[in-house]
């Protein structure tokens, strides 16, 4: 039984990798835009944001990852947490082209001030609203950037390549995919930090995961008081120091028989390199007083926190689909540009919730939502926004709302998305082509899928396009579209978003004579 | 790049040699099947059976697709839309000419366009890839500028050089198949605006005194055949469409040789004239076709 358990950890662990790896490189299927909250929900820090905005419980993935972890321990670690996953696969290959005394690992200090310290400020943080420490640090997140700004596009590109071989022997019955990719500040960083992650993985096992990673010392705390536990029993041990040797968190003392589970992962290798069996899953008797102590005093203090957050987060997420036409908004002056995708309600929702885990950058069809940099200023450090010099929103498409794991874009329906305006096109005049050249143009017109921007009369024959600001969406069509350079019709922001009101649907008039239906004449 | 270069080149020895080897054969390329006439016109039908009998009196589709011939259909896929709201081409109709091609003996038919929109959901949602593929032609992208190639209008006025897709610098025939709708900016799209998906970079077209591009290019590029759908025309809101309220059936299909007759013809049935049409004017004047259509010899075809 005992045997089985680390098997059955590493092929859990595998498993929700490629799950992961399948939602961020999925094109092909809509598995993705139904599917993409189940497996999202597993995660601990989109589940609580995502509870936090939506009130929504879902099937409860975050709320059965914290009996899990009071039943049996940071079993999120090995296996579900995605980051956690490819550092084991990183140590695998340390232990691979290491000599066999260089590969073992050693005990860690328990560093309780910084991991305690570090949890304390990413909730103060997430109190005041702002996501920025928890972006950095939430290890899904970290996972989903590199998938996005790295994996992705390195996968794409093998795609096109062999589409594009398929091509030349004429073949064409299978597509190549969409992709953008510029190594931006955003690209880089992703990559910083899992490299960051990969070389503390590689030093120190699952350093990251006892220092830094504020999820790891949150279910630290609750395996403090977790049922079942991992333990040494000194009546079966040998001391022959197999298990210290192969653990990954550095957690076992062997010479007192000590493992010190609240940073115990769960990976359960060394239960299985135990040939006394001394080492297994023990049920504990609510552990010793002194532990119970320290926990407790841990435990209220998240809760504290927790409650703290509940209060200060802005009540945006609730009732959040009654949007209101604010009439005042439309004389706004200081016009900022960075617009946040639909369903985020507007900026401060947006960056107090989006962890930049990129899974809309990467399910966006249009590709128009790409990572900012400093646009949402440090609070929303990197998050993404919708950059209409690639492409622009798609009318049809809801994509970004359905997947979003953390509940900063809350889940819209086509037809609701449809309203949102999250900025509005002006027009800037002495820019246009029909003003600066005296030809036609219309490009921005042709685009817009709300007839917001029409053409009307100008001199002669020419016409010039004009913004109904009720119907606009935002989109960016007109803006991508537009052939200036610098644009000279533009988006800007509402950092609220709004209502838009529908396009009127007008019924054609009759025609004039009696031609009305009448198939048989021909005008020629 | 050298691996594409070297494919082109084989296929274009091939289509050489295969040319030569149907000269041998086939007693004239240009003696079978020449149409009688200079515009065909159907109202009142179905799009698939306006079309069929409409390509029968022009002489069947043999008399523009020869055996082992390539065929590049290219219809208007350019929006993210249903085909209730008549943005794009009559998927049916699209289907009907493939098949057309391929009975007439083509070697491959290729669809594209250079969408505005997404060209994946234009493709799906449009409903021409199904019809398309299901009739046996090959789905062909043009999302990328790696597809097409620069090429000189020594011609035109304003526009002197753009970049076409490859695959209608290779293909032997070019179908074009274009929906006739309100446009903002064009103030009517058909035939000719429809030469713009087999283009790159549009916006310079834009930049450029748009009408005078769009007149230009057809001294580059004469589609074989122009088949103008106008079964559901987009009456306003063009060329993209808000609603179902901006279509008029009209039951209509226009087919020519002639560019500019085609549009001319289609003009005058959206209700406009077709020299207020700046590029309709601009290309007549050009030599490029005829615009006056009691000079033609038009077939109509009631149903």
């Amino acid at each position: 039984m005992s045997a089985l358990l680390k098997p059955l950890r590493v092929a859990l662990s595998l498993l929700i990798l490629c799950l992961f790896l399948f939602l961020f490189l999925d094109s092909w299927t809509d598995l993705t835009d139904r599917f993409s909250l189940y497996l999202t929900d597993t995660q601990l820090i989109p589940y609580y944001l995502r509870w936090i905005s939506t009130r929504e419980v879902f099937y409860g993935g975050g709320i059965l990852l914290i009996l899990l972890s009071l039943l049996f321990g940071r079993v999120y670690c090995s296996s579900v947490c995605p980051l956690g996953t490819i550092q084991d696969m990183l140590i695998r290959l340390r232990r691979i082209f290491r000599s066999r005394r260089r590969r073992f690992f050693r005990l860690l200090r328990p560093h309780r001030f910084l991991r305690y310290g570090i949890l304390l400020l990413v909730l103060l943080s997430l109190a005041s609203g702002m996501t920025t420490l928890l972006l950095l640090l939430d290890p899904y997140s970290i996972s989903g950037r590199f998938f996005t700004t790295w994996v992705k596009p390195l996968f794409t590109m093998l795609y096109n390549a062999f589409t594009e071989s398929l091509q030349a022997m004429n073949y064409y019955a299978v597509k190549p995919l969409d992709w953008h990719w510029d190594a931006g500040p955003a690209a880089w960083f992703a990559l910083g930090w899992m490299f960051l992650v990969s070389v503390m993985s590689v030093v120190g096992g699952r350093l990251y995961c006892n220092t830094l990673c504020p999820v790891g010392t949150l279910l630290g705390l609750l395996s403090h008081v977790s049922i079942w536990r991992i333990r040494i029993a000194p009546s079966k041990c040998t001391l022959c120091a197999k298990c210290g040797q192969v653990c990954k968190a550095g957690c076992i003392n062997m010479n007192h028989h000590q493992l010190d589970f609240s940073r115990c992962v769960a990976c359960m290798n060394c239960i299985n390199v135990c040939s006394e069996g001394a080492v297994t899953y023990h049920r504990s008797r609510f552990g010793s007083i002194r532990i119970k102590e320290s926990s407790a005093e841990g435990r209220r203090k998240f809760l504290k926190q927790g409650l703290g957050l509940g209060a200060v987060i802005p009540l945006a997420g609730s009732d959040s689909l009654s949007f209101e036409l604010d009439p005042l908004n439309s004389r706004e002056s200081a016009v900022r540009k960075a617009i946040c995708p639909p369903g985020s309600l507007g900026r401060a929702h947006f960056t107090s919730f989006c962890t930049s885990c990129y899974l809309c950058v990467s399910q966006c069809p249009t590709k128009v939502l790409q990572p900012s940099i400093l646009e949402f200023g440090i609070e929303g450090l990197y998050q993404p926004m919708l950059d209409f010099s690639i492409k622009y929103c798609s009318y049809e498409c809801n994509i970004c709302s359905l997947v979003c794991p953390c509940g900063a874009i809350i889940p819209l329906s086509l037809e609701a998305k449809k309203q949102v305006q999250m900025g509005k096109a002006r027009l800037i005049e002495h820019l246009c082509i029909v003003v600066t050249k005296g030809t036609h143009c219309g490009a921005c017109s042709e685009h817009c899928p709300t007839k917001a921007c029409d053409m009307v009369p100008y001199v002669g024959n020419l016409t010039i396009p004009k913004v109904n600001t009720d119907i606009c969406t935002g989109c960016g069509a007109c803006e991508h579209a537009c052939p200036t350079s610098p644009r000279s019709i533009v988006v800007d922001e509402n950092e609220i978003h709004l209502l838009a009101r529908l396009p009127a649907k007008k019924v054609l008039e009759a025609l004039p004579d009696k031609e009305e239906d009448n198939f048989e004449e021909f005008p020629f | 790049m050298r691996r594409r270069d070297f494919f082109k080149k084989s296929l274009g020895a091939g289509l050489l040699t295969g040319a030569a080897i149907t000269f041998g054969r086939v007693d004239s390329l240009f003696g079978a099947g020449v149409s009688p006439y200079d515009l065909v016109a159907a109202r009142g039908g179905e799009p698939v059976e306006m079309f069929e009998k409409a390509i029968l009196a022009m002489g069947g589709m043999q008399a523009f697709v020869k055996k082992g011939q390539k065929v590049v259909v290219k219809p208007n896929i350019g929006w993210d839309v249903v085909p209730e709201l008549a943005a794009n081409t009559n998927p049916a109709l699209v289907g009907a000419i493939v098949r057309h091609c391929l009975a007439a003996g083509a070697r491959d038919v290729y669809v594209f366009d250079n969408t505005c929109d997404n060209w994946v959901k234009c493709y799906a949602n449009s409903g021409i890839e199904k019809a398309a593929k299901n009739a046996g032609a090959k789905i062909v992208p043009g999302n990328a500028e790696k597809y097409y190639q620069k090429v000189s209008v020594s011609k035109g006025k304003s526009l002197k050089s753009t970049s076409v897709h490859e695959l209608i610098l290779e293909s032997d025939v070019f179908i074009n198949v274009p929906v006739l709708k309100h446009h903002s900016s064009g103030m009517l799209t058909v035939s000719m605006k429809n030469l713009m998906g087999i283009v790159w970079d549009r916006t310079y077209w834009h930049r450029n005194n748009l009408h005078q591009c769009i007149a230009d290019f057809t001294t580059f590029s004469k589609p074989t055949l122009n088949i103008v759908d106008a079964y559901r025309v987009m009456m306003k809101n063009g060329p993209r469409g808000v609603s179902k309220e901006d279509v008029r059936v009209m039951k209509s299909l226009i087919i020519s040789p002639d560019i500019v007759a085609a549009d001319a013809a289609a003009a005058k049935l959206f209700g406009k004239e077709p020299e207020k049409i700046p590029y309709i004017k601009a290309a007549s004047e050009a030599g490029i076709g005829r615009l006056a259509l009691d000079q033609l010899n038009i077939h109509r075809i009631k149903f």
